[in-house]
This record gives structure tokens, C-alpha cells and sequence, in this order.
């Protein structure tokens, strides 16, 4: 306890670096953008963010509306950093829905039917390529739409998106194998005179709904493989971020994707649950999101048989031994915990630590928080830590949901604040700034409280000590959730034991979050069902025809009759 | 096009031209016997060089550790300079097999997909993870062989080589090519193209040279690890045994005789502009030439007139004329062997329904070039030579048959067994003979249709390996298993452990 207490006496709040960031706003200049180029892009947003529809915004579809002010028919996106406004954005009505679904319904007898499976990779790989051409675009719109620091953007968001777009193109240009056959199938009667082979089909128009966390990459995780594979695909961002979803489907357009190929509606959650809801033609639905989206759109699906992805919450423990290398431990709790505001649903918010290394744990761990920790605006090249996302009808909605988690462990005497817990609300008189939380510790002395049982989607960490490895590990698996889980120890055996032993989608031996396309990206128990990436994707993605071709002719005595 | 190549080595083009006193061999255009262009006779000396550049890029990891995705992309960039360049090398190439220039635009126009196919099978690369008894985690890596000898044939000098240096590369391999002495230029441009693509030096490398001299160091070298070839029968047998003795192993992409099943329900008119081009196209000069006609008796006459007007009427001439649709033989060699092998054709009895020599009406410019007009021999006996023997020419046989079993006979009566083509309406036919015909490549109502992703490659004599698709790619890699003992215990054998395997 005397180290706790040392520890919390040493720490000191240093108000995040926005202040005089936010007096200049989204319209200021950052190092990494040059003026022109920020005048560029914002010359391009358009007032009203719009449905995107077989390759037009939707206003050009009937240029009799005029862009009305009605409340029932957009909502304002706002930069998380500064609580500016970017723009407005359309909610669909029912006729710009049917218009979407039809859309996609009609591209899909052409895309599905008139390219083969190389050309859809090559027209996957132009966009590619188109993306790449713009990428310095997507990192802007991307990185103020979030509000995640620039410099995780560049280096992560947007090559992540682009990278699965590059894969999926792969493998439809050849390298995944399109299906199977056989040698002579044997009849009833013995005679060896048929054989088989598979088709691999699409399954139609695919909904994707998207996350605002990595808002291009889970758009690409879907889009790609499920264009790849002779699918349409509408999507709908999430409506806190809905930005590059709508900039990326103009540059497919560009790179000479046919219209209707991929269809972006921005919308709320009702837009979703609309079209989940009300479309029997859309055939599949991809969702990236919480918990509660995920039964919902699983419970709806049902009514029409849509086949679903769900990619939902997490509450990923990571175990730390005695024999890790400590620094590499403390390292890989904090990237695991903060990267990306916290704002990852396979974050290990759970952490547990040997009980013989806890007291080091925790001091380094402390010492690297206060030496790293660049809290500010997150278009600011060295901010590491920037601001929670901004939902556009309750702008402080995640705020609370995420200090309420801190507030409730801070007055709970099982648990002791670490670090952090501090946070910066936007200024009360003008209003403008964000809603930012410093990375937070806490060391919790039960597994048995809300914080380590619930998944609180931002920069907030619970510690917890374990004597033995049986004992980590029935703790680590207690949980609703299984997306990710990860082990730091210098044993073999162990490490590979406890790849097996640990129930999640993803489990990282002496590392976090590493996730190449090429592999599967999925989750176990309630943290959803189905894989993203890899081959995997494919086959959620498309469904196999079995052709049985007979050669001989079918005699009497070949039947029962 | 320059007067002197030398060779490509270390990413540097024209090796040993700016030695004195190098022996060199001359690049002929086969249509009007001109010399084309001189090229540096390889020696051991110059395969020892290149094979060296090789190793030391392969042991590097330039680029036998480069990611996958980043290969990929080095292909494609090649792949589209390819593109850009397509009618200069189709000019290349027309030059200097004689083979027309329309004919190579349009077979050139598909040769850049093999390098983004195999990109793209590099990236989708996978190992596996085996189902080991036991508490074992067993997986597989595959990894480069390393070195690479590759030797290309003239018949298609561009798509070949590129078809065998695609996976290579994809695979992480480094690559000594040795092109046909006939028609070498083209090699030489790809891999300039993949050095501008970002291919870095050593990796690919190209000596020029004769087979029996630079060939057989190439083969021979100990520090190869795999030898690709397309070529004769003949010389897969000598690359073959040097390759045995070094421990390494072949694909071999061979000879052929490719049977032509015609069955009554075919679709003749369909079937007599297919097997005209199978036939005909490159002046019958491929491995799949449709060589041996096996038709139905019963339609035999209506197909061979039909097929025998159609060869009457190709327009045989200047390659670089825009009407002409057959050009030259590639070399006084190849046309000497047709002229012999017709030759034994007429005196075991078969007839010449039409050819049978040099065409009539050629231009006076070709009068040095070696031409052999399209032809179709008539009353063909299994027994006789071209029915045997692979002529590579514009020559096809006709046999005919009244069974099904009768054709099936027929079509697998021969040492060759690499493409094969069957035509008829009848779809439980068309599957059930292709099933039984003893070929790698089976086409159903069509001919020489190819795709990065199809593999390709012959049973029999025609060689053994294939070409194309992950075949191909994997037989570019080693795989190499990783057992890792997830006991909590040891065993001890010597104190009474039973496992021993």
C-alpha cells in the first residue's frame, strides 16, 4: 500500500496542451498539413454531406430539393478536438434508402455477373492505388473527423485501409482458389460415371456498418472483400465519423468503380436499423460496433435469414509473468490501453500482473505515463493522446459514459487510482473544445466491479495482481467477452500453452493489437461472431455452389425403381 | 534495336561488349535472313559471374526478405511498364521470329497479367499448420530456394520467360536466365523493365549464349537450385540429368503432339476455325500445336475440306505487313526439320491435301526467308513418324475413327502428353473424353486458351512440373516444418521413454 500511496503523491495534473490550439480551430495550419493543402481539402466539403449513390451525391439524383434546414434532415458533425463544426450531414430519408438499396440491387447483376473475379481485383487495385494518390486527404478528413492523433492516422488508419483494399485485390487476381473438385463421384448403383466441382457465388447486396474508431479501416475490412468477391455493398458509417467513408466512395468512382458498387448513406443508428430492418434484398449484414448494436442487428437480421458479421465489445486481459521483460511489458499495457484515445475495442483493459512484479509494474509503468503522455489537439503532430469521439446529437454522451466508469472506481475503495483521471470538458462560456480524459491507472483489488467487468471504451486501464498461471488464467477467461487476450513471458511452453488455454479471437504473445490482413480478425463468445480479414472474409463474404455433372446416362438400375 | 547486346548481370546491361575480342553469335530476322543484331557468346566465365551476382543478392535478403506486398507491387510497376512498351517489343519479337506482327501484338497484350498474378500469389502466400500427434505445434514456412536457372525457348521468347521469371521473383528467388540464342532480345528488355520497375541488381540476370556451352555451365553450376525449362524433349533430358547429378530440381515444360478429337456432334464450323488457329497460328511453332487431327468418320471429309480451304486462304508473307497472317519458320534449323519430317510423311503413303513446301507468290525481299506454307497431311497411320514426332510447324495430320474408345486410343498413342483438344455438343462427352485423354492441358471446343492462373504443363514425355497458378509458385518456395515440444515434461529414451517419433 505504501507504494500506492508514493506513487499518487508523485503524479501531477498537467492540463491537456488545447488551449491555445483551440482558439485558432479546425481552419489553423499544422505542421503535418501544409496551408494549401488544409484549404484544399476544406474547399471540397461540401455544406451537407450527402448520400453517395451510384457514383453521384445524392442531390444530383433529383435537383429539384433544395438542401432545407430541417432538423429531421441532417445532423452537424463536429471535429473532437475543437467541437467545430465540419459540416452538416443528410439523415436519409425513406425514399434516399430505397433509392440506395435499389441501387446496389442493380449494380449487383451486372458486378456479379459481367467481371470475373481477376478484374473485380483489378478494379479493387486501381482504387488502391487511388487511395494511396489521396492519402494525405483521407489522413486529414480521417484524423479531424476521430479526433486521433495524426501521427497514429498516418501510420496506422490510413495504410491499414489501403493495405486490405491491395490484399482483397490479391486474392481475387488468383491467389485464393476459387473451389473445389473431384474425381469421379459414385453413384447408388457403384457406377463412377459423375463429377463434381463447386462454384463460388456472391450472396448480393451487403450492408456494412461501420465503427467511428478506425473509421476507414473497418470500412475497408468490409468493402474490399465483399466487392472482391461479385457483392455490392452499402455502407453506413457511423455517424460520428462520417467523413472518409464518403471521400473514399468518390475516389472508387474516380478509379472506375462501376456505379453502385459500393453506395455510402451516412445516417444515425436508425438509418441502420432501417435498413436491417425493412430490406429483404440486402443479404448480409457487416457490423463493427458495441454490444448492443450487435444483438440488435442480429435479432433483426433474423426475420429475412441476413447472414451477419459481428465484430462488438471487448474486455482483453493481458498477462503479464514473472519472466517477461518488464520493459516490453509496460510498453505493450500502455499501447494496448491508449493508443488511439483508448478507443479500441480489443484494448487489454485488463490487466494482470504477477504479484511479485506488480510494485515495478506499476512504478515504471507510472515514470513512462509521465515522460510519453502528450495530451492536446490531435492534428498536432506530437499529440499522442487527443480527445474522446464527439456523437453528434449528444456531443458528451461518450464523455459521461467514459468519466462516469472513472468517477464511480474513484469512489470505490476496492479500487486505487494510479494515474490520471483527470479531464477537460469544453470551455463553459464559448463552448468550443473538446472532451478529453487522461490515460488513467487503476489498480483494482476484485475482478468483481464494473471496471473489470464492463467494457468502457476509453483510455482506462484496470491492474490486478494473480499468484499463479491456472489462477490468470480462469480470471482472463472470465469475462462475457473474448475478442482478444495476450501473455508476457520469456517460457515457451507457457506462451504456447496459454495460446490455447486462453478463450478470444486474437491472443498476442509479448505484444498487442498486431492484426496483418492476411489473418483473421475475429471474436469468440459476445464479443460477436464471424471473421474479418484473410481468407476468412471471403468466405463470409460469398457462398459455395456444389455442380454435380453426370457423363453417362441414368438407368433403371441405377435407381430404386 | 543495337547492333551488340551483351549480358545482363548485376543490373548492368551489355556485359562483355566492351571486351575485345569476344566471340559472338548473330540474331537472324528468319523472314528476310538479315542479321538483326550481334550478341556476347556467354562462357563459363560470364554464367559463373552472373550466377555469383545472384547468390550474393539472394544471400542479401534485398529481396528475398523484402515483404511479399512489396514485391507485389515491384511486379506490377513491371507489369505496367510492360504494358506501355507492348508494341516495341511485339516489333522485337516479329523481328526476330518471324512470327507476324499482328499475332504477337495480341499475344503480348496478356503477357504483363503473369507478373500481377504472381504478385498477387505472393501476397496471398500462406504456410500451413499440421494436425501433429500429439502436444505438438506444428507449422510450415515456405521459404526461396535461392538461386534460379531459367531457359527460355524462341517460340514465344516474351510470354515464356515471363511466365517462369513471374513466380520466381514473387517467390523471393533470384534468377539467371538463358534465353534462345534465336531470339534473345525481348528477354533482355524484361529485364531491364523489371530493373526500372525496382527489381533490385542481382536479381534478375541474363546470359546469352549457345545451349550447349552457356546452358550446360548454367545447368551445371552447383550453386543453383532449381533449373525451369521449356524447350525439346532432348534437351530436358540432358538439363534433367545435370540436375539430377547436382541434386536439384526441374520443371520441364517439353515437346508435344497435341491430339484434336472431333467428334460427329461437333459444331464443325466452330470446330474448323478453332483448329486452324490451334494448327496454324505462330506457324504451328508451340508446344500445343494442334498436330494430330482425330476426327469422327463420319464428318471426316466435310471437316478436312473445310479445314483444307481455310489453310488455302492464310495469307503467308512479311511479318510486319498488317494482311499477313502466318509469317516465317524462326530459323533454317526448324525448317529443315519440318521438310524432313513431311518428307517421311509421303514416302510411308500419307497425301498432302494442301502445303507441303514453301509457299508460292512471297514477296522477292523473302526470298532468303524460311517460309513453309500451312499443311494438311491426309491418310496419317499411327505408325508413321508425324504422328508421332513433334515437327513444330505449320503441319497438321489427319487420322480418322468410328469409336469413342477408338478416338480415345488414338489421342494416347503417342510419347507426348501436353495439350489436347476435344470438340463436341455433347456435354457428357466433352467431360468423359477429357478425362480420359492422357494430357496436362485439355481444352473443350477450343485451343491454346491460357491464364496466369491454369496451370500448365505436360504428363509424359512432355516434361513434368507445371507452369502457371500456385503450382507454380510453390514449386518456387521449400517448405520447412517447425515441431515445438509443448509438453511439461520431457521424455528421456534412455530412461525408459516410449515415444520415439
Amino acid at each position: 500500500m505504501a507504494i500506492r500511496q508514493v506513487i499518487r503523491h508523485r503524479q501531477s495534473w498537467k492540463r491537456p496542451r488545447q488551449t491555445n490550439l483551440l482558439q485558432t480551430g479546425v481552419h489553423r495550419s499544422f505542421s503535418y498539413f501544409s496551408k494549401s493543402e488544409e484549404e484544399e481539402y476544406l474547399s471540397k466539403l461540401p455544406p451537407l454531406l450527402t448520400a453517395y449513390i451510384g457514383n453521384v451525391g445524392i442531390q444530383q439524383h433529383h435537383s429539384g430539393d433544395s438542401i432545407d434546414n430541417d432538423n429531421d434532415y441532417y445532423f452537424v458533425n463536429r471535429a473532437p478536438s475543437t467541437g467545430r463544426k465540419l459540416c452538416n450531414v443528410q439523415i436519409p430519408r425513406k425514399q434516399d434508402l430505397d433509392r440506395a438499396v435499389e441501387s446496389s440491387q442493380s449494380a449487383f447483376e451486372s458486378w456479379s455477373t459481367k467481371t470475373s473475379w481477376a478484374e473485380r481485383g483489378e478494379f479493387l487495385e486501381a482504387a488502391a492505388s487511388m487511395m494511396e494518390n489521396h492519402a494525405k486527404e483521407l489522413e486529414y478528413w480521417e484524423a479531424i473527423d476521430s479526433g486521433v492523433p495524426i501521427e497514429q492516422v498516418r501510420s496506422s488508419h490510413i495504410p491499414c485501409a489501403i493495405e486490405a483494399v491491395r490484399y482483397y485485390a490479391a486474392l481475387a487476381r488468383g491467389s485464393f482458389s476459387l473451389g473445389q473438385s473431384i474425381m469421379d463421384t459414385p453413384h447408388a448403383g457403384g457406377h463412377r460415371d459423375s463429377f463434381s466441382f463447386t462454384r463460388r457465388e456472391p450472396l448480393g447486396v451487403c450492408l456494412g456498418i461501420g465503427s467511428w474508431n478506425y473509421p476507414l479501416m473497418t470500412m475497408m475490412w468490409k468493402v474490399a472483400p465483399a466487392l472482391a468477391c461479385g457483392n455490392t455493398m452499402l455502407y453506413k458509417p457511423s455517424e460520428s465519423t462520417p467523413m472518409t467513408a464518403r471521400r473514399v466512395a468518390e475516389l472508387f468512382a474516380e478509379a472506375g468503380m462501376p456505379p453502385g458498387v459500393l453506395n455510402v448513406v451516412p445516417g444515425m443508428g436508425d438509418t441502420a436499423v432501417a435498413l436491417v430492418k425493412d430490406y429483404p434484398q440486402i443479404r448480409k449484414v457487416s457490423v463493427t460496433g458495441s454490444l448492443g448494436t450487435g444483438m440488435n442487428v442480429a435479432q433483426q437480421s433474423a426475420a429475412t435469414l441476413k447472414r451477419t458479421t459481428l465484430e462488438l465489445g471487448g474486455k482483453s486481459p493481458l498477462l503479464i509473468f514473472e519472466d517477461a521483460t518488464l520493459e516490453s511489458a509496460v510498453n505493450v499495457a500502455i499501447m494496448g490501453n491508449f493508443a488511439n484515445n483508448g478507443q479500441v475495442c480489443s484494448n487489454c483493459t485488463r490487466v494482470y500482473v504477477h504479484k511479485n512484479i506488480l510494485h515495478d509494474f506499476l512504478e515504471r509503468l507510472v515514470s513512462r505515463l509521465k515522460q510519453s503522455v502528450v495530451m492536446g489537439h490531435n492534428m498536432e503532430q506530437s499529440t499522442n493522446m487527443g480527445p474522446l469521439i464527439m456523437p453528434p446529437l449528444s456531443p458528451s454522451s461518450h464523455f459521461d459514459r467514459v468519466k462516469g466508469f472513472i468517477d464511480r472506481a474513484k469512489q470505490d475503495p476496492r479500487a486505487t487510482l494510479i494515474y490520471g483521471g483527470n479531464t477537460m470538458e469544453p470551455s463553459p462560456s464559448s463552448g468550443e473544445g473538446g472532451y478529453f480524459v487522461e490515460p488513467t491507472v487503476f489498480q483494482c483489488d476484485t475482478d468483481d466491479m464494473e471496471l473489470v467487468r464492463e467494457e468502457v471504451f476509453g483510455p482506462v486501464m484496470a491492474v490486478m495482481s494473480f499468484e499463479s498461471e491456472e489462477e490468470a488464467v480462469s480470471r482472463a477467461n472470465a469475462s462475457i467477452y473474448g475478442l482478444g487476450a495476450g501473455v508476457m513471458t520469456n517460457d515457451a511452453k507457457r506462451a504456447h500453452r496459454l495460446a490455447k488455454q486462453l478463450i478470444a479471437g486474437n491472443v498476442w504473445i509479448n505484444n498487442w493489437n498486431l492484426s496483418p490482413i492476411e489473418m483473421p480478425f475475429g471474436p469468440f463468445k459476445m464479443s460477436g461472431y464471424g471473421n474479418e480479414c484473410g481468407v476468412h472474409a471471403i468466405e463470409n463474404y460469398s457462398q459455395v455452389k456444389h455442380v454435380n455433372f453426370e457423363m453417362g446416362e441414368v438407368a433403371a438400375s441405377d435407381t430404386y425403381f | 534495336m543495337k547492333s551488340c547486346y551483351g549480358h545482363f548481370i548485376d543490373g548492368v546491361d551489355d556485359v562483355g561488349t566492351l571486351e575485345d575480342g569476344r566471340a559472338t553469335f548473330d540474331v537472324e530476322n528468319p523472314a528476310t535472313g538479315e542479321t538483326l543484331c550481334r550478341v556476347i557468346a556467354g562462357t563459363e566465365e560470364d554464367v559463373i559471374m552472373a550466377v555469383g551476382a545472384a547468390k550474393r543478392a539472394f544471400e542479401s535478403g534485398i529481396w528475398s526478405e523484402m515483404h511479399p506486398r512489396d514485391r507485389a507491387r515491384i511486379l506490377n510497376k513491371a507489369a505496367a511498364l510492360l504494358r506501355e512498351r507492348t508494341d516495341d517489343i511485339a516489333m522485337i519479337e516479329s523481328l526476330s521470329t518471324g512470327r507476324s506482327l499482328k499475332e504477337m501484338k495480341a499475344q503480348l497484350g496478356r503477357v504483363p497479367e503473369w507478373l500481377e498474378h504472381a504478385g498477387a500469389l505472393a501476397v496471398g502466400l500462406e504456410g500451413s499448420v499440421t494436425p501433429f500427434v500429439g502436444p505438438f505445434l506444428s507449422y510450415v514456412r515456405r521459404k526461396p530456394l535461392g538461386v534460379v536457372a531459367q531457359i527460355t525457348p524462341w517460340n514465344h521468347p516474351l510470354l515464356i520467360a515471363t511466365k517462369k521469371v513471374a513466380p520466381a521473383l514473387a517467390a523471393g528467388n533470384c534468377v539467371v536466365m538463358k534465353p534462345s540464342e534465336i531470339a534473345p532480345i525481348a528477354v533482355m528488355e524484361l529485364a531491364q523493365i523489371l530493373t526500372e520497375a525496382g527489381v533490385p541488381p542481382g536479381v534478375i540476370n541474363v546470359v546469352n549464349g549457345m545451349g550447349p556451352a552457356t546452358g550446360k555451365a548454367l545447368c551445371e553450376s552447383s550453386e543453383v537450385s532449381k533449373i525451369d525449362l521449356t524447350g525439346g524433349t532432348q534437351t530436358g533430358r540432358a538439363v534433367c540429368a545435370a540436375a539430377g547429378y547436382n541434386l536439384k530440381p526441374v520443371t520441364a515444360e517439353l515437346g508435344g503432339k497435341a491430339p484434336v478429337l472431333v467428334f460427329e456432334d461437333a459444331d464443325v464450323e466452330r470446330a474448323i476455325n478453332g483448329i486452324a488457329f490451334g494448327a496454324f497460328v505462330a506457324s504451328g511453332q508451340t508446344c500445343i500445336s494442334a498436330a494430330r487431327l482425330i476426327v469422327a468418320e463420319s464428318i471426316m471429309d466435310q471437316v478436312v475440306s473445310g479445314l483444307v480451304n481455310k489453310a488455302k486462304g492464310i495469307v503467308v508473307g512479311d511479318p510486319l505487313d498488317p494482311h499477313t497472317q502466318m509469317g516465317s519458320i524462326a530459323c533454317k534449323r526448324q525448317l529443315d526439320h519440318i521438310e524432313a519430317l513431311v518428307d517421311s510423311a509421303r514416302e510411308e503413303g500419307a497425301s498432302i491435301l494442301c502445303g507441303g513446301g514453301r509457299p508460292e507468290g512471297l514477296d522477292q525481299s523473302l526470298s532468303a526467308g524460311h517460309f513453309y506454307a500451312p499443311t494438311i497431311l491426309g491418310n496419317v497411320t499411327p505408325n508413321m513418324r508425324v504422328f508421332q514426332e513433334e515437327i513444330f510447324g505449320p503441319v497438321l495430320t489427319v487420322t480418322c475413327f468410328r469409336t469413342e474408345e477408338e478416338a480415345l486410343s488414338l489421342a494416347n498413342d503417342c510419347e507426348f502428353g501436353l495439350g489436347a483438344a476435344v470438340w463436341t455438343s455433347s456435354v457428357a462427352r466433352a467431360h468423359r473424353v477429357a478425362h480420359k485423354i492422357e494430357a496436362g492441358i485439355v481444352w473443350i471446343n477450343d485451343h491454346h486458351k491460357n491464364d496466369p492462373a491454369s496451370p500448365w504443363g505436360g504428363f509424359k514425355d512432355s516434361g513434368m512440373g507445371k507452369e502457371n497458378g500456385w503450382e507454380s509458385l510453390h514449386a518456387y518456395t521449400k517448405t520447412q516444418s517447425i515441431m515445438v515440444n509443448l509438453s511439461d515434461t520431457g521424455s528421456d529414451w534412455f530412461g525408459g521413454g516410449t515415444r520415439y517419433s
